[in-house]
């Protein structure tokens, strides 16, 4: 029983690993130009607020437009609006390059693109409270004629408020702690404090300051994200539909905001097909790019799967879940700042440096958003498996695994589309390894936006192959699990 | 006799607590544990297979104090009220996994034995390839009985064994209960509110009220 301590300890340990070596390098040299500070930390304010301002006051009337439509439309529509909010955030900076031509640097231009890729997700959210929420209300509230303007003070607010106050903050602390977008669209005006933390490391060198504010800006994540874990939990009641929840305007914002970014990725892609040959000039870098890309993907995956059969043992053991679950808003730079301090700066150590990087910050909320859920369900499962005595292995092997292979797909889907995507854990890392998330990058940053397109179009077709392959392995280990499966 | 001693569970927000302060059960037989809604029926059952652990109690079975044992260490076999099969296993694999966890590699031979003979007189031959989720709810009450039966319990608790069923179905499977509970050598503990489960299955009944043990009798001489 001691080993699955050590494994819950060891658990948590790895998710502060960069925080432990950030305190075992930190020393007080307060060489920081608390001007510049200020300005870096009003300027993340600003951007967080407004955008997490904007879509709550976009996301209200838009999760009540989806009760204009059919369940099974409204079912689609919903996965339809989670896509900006999984899809890498380079697809988004490409769409609203391309709709916003010139594209206004700095804080217009990041609260834009926040509210292009948090909205979705906020309406959806909001929509599932209100079904879990407000059950019968609406449709008792029009029983006895109250006005929709009564019903919305008295009943929807103060029913939702917690919700309300939740993905406000959520969306919040997601801004606050942006690196990808703020580096891209931030366009040297309106540097927010990741930004600043960026700048101080690799051009001014100037550590004690990146220090400093790594510092105040984790502290007040943290602070943030408390309220987060306060959430009220009341119970489910049976939702009927109501003419108060339906919006015409609602549905035009949802509308709108798919065909922004659905129809507008399209288009970009079109546009930029003809400049195909272009790409000619850089063969050998895409295909060690691609190269670099999959054999890190191999190792992130590889090194998921061990982090994710660990958790699940420590949740069998333990009946609940790691509390380093609660570690979804890591800073993308304190994680960075903290390896390239640590680890040598070579490629080889790249091939292990930006996985474990990226489990660090992305495992807590791909296991929060794709698997959390399902699990739990399987909650009594568990304590009746534990009952007959089967043990922990055999119950993630036989009882977890077999139930969550749907909801394993879909994490593995969007853990490699991630990665592939990514170029600002790589940044933050100091990273010398060329990959597909860097090279698109480079493109954009140089405003090459049709070659970002191309290139886009291109880690599509990648990882289609990558999820291809998935699948034909998935089938090599079913037939091998036939083997050790439920026979005496 | 199996003694439990000292078994407080207050809670506070629900203004109910169960008190058990010294109770012998039975070694052989039925005992039913009857009581209306309320009665404390389902908290006493949780505590058994240590879902609660209430502090300084004792449940003393044969020299073994099983409430300082894990939920798994205590090796109860149990009948849910829901069943609670795994819904993405056949009937077979949902016996299957029960026995590589409770027997010896040995004695699988045994096991097996068993289970043909079980699976003959519980009738599961012919959802015996099924997916839990896809069998009737007897069929499962039925697989779950043989899950509990073949799991080499120290004791087998039922709860409420019959209540997902109609009636009809009740009372056939509660005359195949009482068949098959005749060749059980281990003692049952039956949770129930139903007066006839008692009358039919039981040998002693403990009588709950609001959380606090009214009567112990044998159950032909209890008045209901």
């Amino acid at each position: 029983m001691k080993a699955f301590k050590v494994l819950n300890f060891a658990l948590i340990f790895y998710f502060l690993i960069p925080y432990v070596i950030f305190i075992s390098f930190f020393h007080w040299q307060f060489s920081i130009d608390l001007n510049e500070f200020f300005w870096a930390f009003k300027n993340s304010l600003i951007q967080s607020l407004s955008a997490a301002c904007a879509i709550l006051f976009l996301a209200v009337p838009a999760s009540c437009g989806l009760f204009r439509l059919h369940p099974r439309w409204q079912a689609l529509t919903k996965k339809l609006l989670l896509i900006p909010q999984v899809l890498p955030s380079f697809f988004t900076i490409l769409i609203a390059f391309s709709i916003w031509n010139p594209f206004p640097l700095g804080n217009i231009g990041i609260t834009f693109l926040f509210i292009l890729i948090h909205l979705g997700f906020a309406v959806v959210l909001i929509q599932s409270a209100m079904v879990e929420k407000l059950g019968p209300f609406p449709y008792v509230a029009k029983v006895f004629s109250l006005s929709r303007f009564e019903f919305f003070l008295k009943i929807y607010f103060p029913l939702l408020r917690a919700d309300l106050i939740s993905c406000f903050l959520l969306i919040f602390v997601f801004c606050f702690s942006s690196f990808a977008i703020p580096l891209i669209a931030g366009g040297g005006r309106d540097t927010n404090l990741e930004v600043l933390i960026y700048e101080k490391i690799f051009i001014s060198q100037n550590w004690s300051a990146a220090w400093v504010v790594s510092l105040v800006q984790s502290l007040f994540l943290t602070l943030v994200s408390l309220f987060l874990l306060r959430r009220d939990e009341s119970s489910k009641r049976e939702f009927i539909r109501s003419e108060f929840l339906s919006s015409n305007v609602g549905l035009i914002i949802v509308f709108g905001y798919l065909l922004i970014f659905n129809v507008g990725y399209g288009l970009g892609v079109v546009r930029a097909l003809p400049e195909l040959s272009k790409l000619d000039s850089f063969y050998s870098d895409i295909l060690q790019a691609t190269l670099n890309s999959l054999s890190l993907l191999l190792v992130y995956v590889a090194l998921s799967c061990v982090l994710l059969f660990a958790w699940l043992l420590d949740y069998v053991r333990h009946q609940k879940l790691n509390f380093a679950g609660h570690f979804i808003a890591a800073s993308t730079m304190l994680v960075g700042f903290s390896f390239y301090l640590f680890f040598p700066q070579n490629v080889r150590w790249d091939f292990f440096k930006l996985p474990f990087a990226m489990s660090i910050l992305v495992f807590p909320v791909l296991f929060k958003s794709f698997l959390e859920k399902s699990i739990l369900d399987l909650k009594e499962q568990v304590v009746t498996a534990k009952i007959f005595g089967i043990s922990n292995l055999q119950i993630v092997l036989h009882i977890i695994f077999r139930q969550i292979q749907r909801n394993l797909g879909v994490w593995f889907l969007f853990l490699s589309i991630w990665f592939i995507c990514d170029f600002a854990v790589s940044r933050a890392l100091g990273t010398q390894i060329a990959t597909l998330g860097l090279l698109s990058q480079s493109f954009l940053s140089s405003y090459r936006i049709s070659l970002s397109y191309l290139m886009s179009l291109y880690i599509l077709v990648v990882w289609s192959l990558v999820l291809l392959t998935a699948y034909f392995l998935k089938g090599v280990a079913s037939v091998a699990y036939q083997k050790f499966s439920l026979k005496l | 006799m199996s003694r439990i001693k000292n078994l407080v569970l207050n809670f506070e927000d629900e203004g109910f607590s169960l008190r058990v302060d010294d109770l012998e059960i039975p070694d052989q037989g039925v005992t039913a544990f009857w009581g209306p809604s309320g009665s404390g029926k389902t908290t006493f059952f949780k505590t058994l297979i240590g879902l609660y652990q209430p502090e300084n109690w004792s449940w003393k079975y044969k020299n073994i104090d099983l409430s300082k044992l894990s939920i798994s260490d205590r090796h109860l076999g149990v009948v849910f009220q829901n069943h609670e099969l795994f819904p993405h296993l056949t009937a077979e694999e949902n016996i299957l996994i029960v026995i590589r966890a409770r027997y010896a590699k040995h004695d699988y031979d045994q096991a097996i034995k068993q289970c043909e003979f079980y699976k003959q007189r519980l009738k599961l031959e012919a959802c015996w390839k099924t997916t839990a989720e896809k069998i009737s709810g007897g069929e499962k009450q039925r697989v779950s009985l043989m899950r509990a039966l073949l799991s080499q319990p120290r004791i087998l608790l039922l709860d409420e064994p019959f209540s997902a069923l109609d009636p009809e179905s009740r009372h056939e499977a509660r005359s195949l209960l009482k068949a098959v509970l005749q060749d059980v050598e281990v003692p049952v503990y039956l949770i129930t509110h139903d007066r006839d489960d008692v009358t039919e299955l039981a040998q002693t009944v403990i009588e709950l009220k609001q959380g606090r043990i009214q009567k112990v009798g044998l159950t032909k001489n209890a008045i209901f």
